[in-house]
This record gives C-alpha cells, sequence and structure tokens, in this order.
C-alpha cells in the first residue's frame, strides 16, 4: 500500500494523511526513497513537451447551430427561412467567384503547379508567362480563406515569396494563405 | 465558437501528448486528435467543454483504428521536445525513443492509464476512472503497478 503513495505523489493526488505518512516514510525507508525518485526520473521521460502543428477542424454542426433557446430558435429558424427564399428569388444574388492570378519567377524550371485547398491540393498546372521566367495561371475562386503552394518540377514545394502570412504543414511545409474579397 | 477555440488551443497538446505515449506515432496520433475534435464538436460543441468526454472518445477513436488496421503501427523518430536547446533536445528525443519503445511493451490497459496520468496538465484519477470506466480506488492501484512495470522493463533494457 505504502508503495501506491508514491504515485500518489507523482500525480498531486496525496491527501493530508497519506503526505503525513509519505514523508515519514521517505525519512525511515532509503528503499522507498530510491524508487520514488527513479519514478520520478522516468515521469521526467514521460512529460517531455509534445506539440502538434494542426489547425482547427473546421465542423458544421447542426447541434451547435441549434443550441440557442427557444424564441430565439425560431427567430433564427424564420429569418434562416426568408433569407434562403431571398437568395432563390433574388437575381444576381449568388456567390461571386472572382479570377485570381498567381504568378511566379522560377527561370530555372521545367515545369510549375499550384496546388491549395482550392484544388482539395491537387496540383493545377501553371503556364510560362513570356520566356522570361514567369509562371501563371488564372484561378476564380469564391471570397474566403486559401491555403497554398507552389510545386516545381513535380517535387519541391516552395511558399509564395510574395505573400507575407503562411502556416507549416505537416510535412514541415511552409503553405501561403490569402484572402479573396473579405 | 469562442469556448471551442479556446479548448481546442488548450486540449490538443495534451491529447496529442496522451495518443502518442499510447501509440509511439507521431503522425497517427496527429489524425486521431483531430478526428477527436471533430466528432466532440459534431456531437458535443454546443455543451459545456469536458476533458474526460474528449478523451473517451479518442480512445474509442484509436479503438476504431487499431480495429481497422490490427495493432500495428509504426514507431516515429521525429518527436522533439518543444523548448530545449540542439543538445538538450537529442538527449531528451532519445530518452523519450527509449521510455515510448517501453510503453509498447505493456499491457493495452497499463499503457493507457499511464498515458492518462502522465503528462502536462494531467488528468485526476477521478477522471481517469470516468474515461476508463473504472473506480478511483483501482485507478490508485493500476497506475502505480503500471509504473513499476515500465520501470523493470527499462532496467531490464527491453526498450
Amino acid at each position: 500500500m505504502k508503495d501506491e503513495l508514491i504515485s500518489l505523489f507523482i500525480d498531486d493526488e496525496l491527501d493530508l494523511d497519506e503526505k503525513t505518512v509519505f514523508v515519514e516514510t521517505i525519512h525511515a525507508d532509503s528503499v522507498f526513497t530510491e524508487e520514488t525518485l527513479a519514478l520520478l526520473n522516468q515521469e521526467k521521460l514521460l512529460v517531455t513537451p509534445l506539440s502538434v502543428n494542426r489547425s482547427m477542424p473546421q465542423v458544421f454542426s447542426f447541434k451547435r447551430l441549434w443550441s440557442f433557446q427557444f424564441p430565439f430558435k425560431a427567430f433564427a429558424a424564420g429569418l434562416a427561412t426568408a433569407m434562403l427564399v431571398m437568395l432563390i428569388m433574388w437575381p444576381g444574388t449568388k456567390t461571386q467567384k472572382l479570377p485570381h492570378r498567381f504568378v511566379i519567377f522560377e527561370p530555372g524550371v521545367q515545369q510549375a503547379a499550384i496546388a491549395g485547398s482550392f484544388s482539395r491540393w491537387k496540383p493545377l498546372p501553371m503556364r510560362p508567362s513570356g520566356r522570361n521566367g514567369y509562371w501563371e495561371v488564372t484561378i476564380e475562386l469564391s471570397p474566403g480563406e486559401y491555403e497554398y503552394s507552389y510545386l516545381l518540377d513535380g517535387k519541391n514545394s516552395i511558399a509564395d515569396p510574395t505573400v507575407q502570412f503562411g502556416e507549416e504543414d505537416d510535412f514541415g511545409n511552409i503553405n501561403s494563405i490569402i484572402r479573396i474579397g473579405t | 465558437m469562442g469556448d471551442i477555440e479556446a479548448f481546442y488551443r488548450s486540449g490538443k497538446d495534451r491529447l496529442f501528448g496522451y495518443l502518442v505515449r499510447m501509440t509511439a506515432n507521431h503522425d497517427l496520433s496527429a489524425d486521431v486528435m483531430q478526428e477527436s475534435f471533430v466528432r466532440y464538436i459534431e456531437h458535443y460543441g454546443s455543451g459545456p467543454c469536458q476533458y474526460p468526454l474528449l478523451y473517451r472518445i479518442a480512445r474509442n477513436a484509436l479503438n476504431d483504428h487499431f480495429r481497422r488496421n490490427s495493432r500495428f503501427t509504426c514507431m516515429d523518430d521525429d518527436f522533439e521536445d518543444s523548448c530545449a536547446t540542439p543538445e538538450q533536445t537529442i538527449e531528451a528525443r532519445d530518452s523519450f525513443q527509449q521510455v515510448l519503445k517501453a510503453m509498447q511493451m505493456l499491457k493495452t490497459d497499463d499503457r493507457e492509464i499511464l498515458s492518462l496520468a502522465t503528462g502536462d496538465g494531467n488528468l485526476s484519477y477521478q477522471q481517469i476512472g470516468e474515461i476508463t470506466g473504472n473506480t478511483e480506488a483501482n485507478i490508485k492501484v493500476r497506475i502505480h503497478r503500471a509504473r513499476v512495470k515500465l520501470r523493470e522493463i527499462l532496467k531490464k533494457g527491453g526498450a
């Protein structure tokens, strides 16, 4: 039973009486003390701080959407219906896609492509713009935020050097982040 | 949404740590961590944030993975201590790899209970009991046994 005090001590689970017994045992029993120190050192190895670089998943949840209290629920439902009807009936209110031109200067490569959240990370080929090493592609994008990177010669992924914001992905590559129309 | 974001920020590394200790696999742990948050937000995102519930979901997600892919997972060797000098990092990484290998030699129940008890912002015995469906008294005994077994494995150089 006393041995379990070591784990209770490590995990901050000792009550006052147990603390007393623990301290008394530490003073009286050198084997107990050695065991405590050994398990503390083992614990230090286990608690090596770890971090993971993943952004928060975007989840659409009807439950969360519906978590308001009545009568807000009724109001929200009415408003949503009215807006839906307006969207369907009103001409020209479809989400406007905006053309965005991506350009990169890479004179030393044979192929350039762009892959991003807008293409589900499928590479889209870019075409040479003149003969000076510029590559370009124009993509129609709905307003929003997108991550992307350029793929050179089908293997080297690089961030857009003209864009300030970026985020590291799980493979250690930096993806650029742009906002369109917002 | 703000609460969930704060919950994600404060909980993701802790949950990831638990999963790494369980699997010794970085990518799998990151995937299961994210999948667990997706499941949590989908089903419980409108309620108060509860760590035991999140860990139960992660535990189920991990079990699902093992059922689909048998028990086999590859160990990674790219774990890094996030706040250490390069020399400390190499030393700590080697030690951590060693202890992770030893963890994988524990029985699943022992590894799980120790993984839950260990780490930054570790869970209380009561919370671990809620997650694993055991009494607090039972958790007290089992955690210490698991620690001692891990020490024996490390002493024998089993890792």
